[in-house]
């Protein structure tokens, strides 16, 4: 239980930088991204997908700091308490869960795979340029497939 | 598989999450077990056989899934 009380307080360590060096990232994008500015001054947004994107933007930092500031709250509250450790501990490493993690992980790619590929024929009939995107991407999961395949075969 | 677990956890008067600490793992895991849904690894199936002082084969029965193949 040692190993892993270490482990938590260097995650605590990273989700706290993490959190201090993406928390005025986040207030720039609630101002920027989320228009802020604009709601105050009553500015409405011009362009409707221009805004999406703007709120998917903005989205992505502020849940990954809130994200950062929960995970830090949990571990200090696990590494205060000996029975919760146990308990995040035993969650963490539980085989049944790594297990679902990987029949999940396999049916997962299984489906992109083939997915993209018939997406990739599809968009080649009017578009050259997502075509090629999406055989890029293909490409790019396959060789990472292929990659790990090998390097597990050795470890394990 | 079919085990003993859920017979040995009454008769022993622990709950699922008191035998699931015990054995290090999750309630979850011991329901699926109980109910046969999953197979235990052999280090699990150790863990809990050892918990109640009985060997892995008086706690899982392995003749059934051997049929199978």
């Amino acid at each position: 239980m040692n190993k892993y009380r270490i482990k938590i307080k260097s995650r605590m360590i990273f989700d706290m930088i993490g959190a201090v060096v993406f928390l005025p990232v986040a207030v720039y994008a609630l101002i920027r991204y989320w228009n802020i500015e604009g709601v105050i001054s009553g500015t409405p947004v011009k362009d409707f997908f221009g805004g999406v994107i703007n709120g998917i933007r903005g989205a992505v930092v502020i849940a990954f700091v809130i994200y950062l500031i929960f995970a830090f709250v949990k571990n200090v509250l696990a590494i205060r308490n000996e029975e919760k450790l146990k308990k995040m501990y035993f969650e963490e490493y539980d085989e049944r869960a790594l297990a679902i993690s990987e029949h999940s992980s396999r049916v997962t790619y299984n489906i992109t795979i083939y997915i993209i590929l018939v997406c990739c024929v599809i968009t080649g009939l009017y578009n050259t340029t997502i075509s090629i995107t999406l055989l890029a991407v293909w490409i790019f999961i396959l060789l990472t497939r292929i990659i790990t395949l090998g390097y597990y075969n050795n470890k394990i | 598989m079919k085990n003993r677990i859920r017979e040995l956890r009454k008769k022993a008067k622990l709950s699922q999450e008191e035998l699931a600490l015990a054995v290090g793992t999750t309630r979850q895991t011991i329901t699926s077990l109980e109910i046969g849904k999953y197979t235990a690894s052999l280090k699990l199936a150790y863990k809990i056989a050892k918990y109640f002082n009985l060997t892995i084969e008086e706690v899982f029965d392995f003749e059934e899934d051997m049929e199978e193949m």
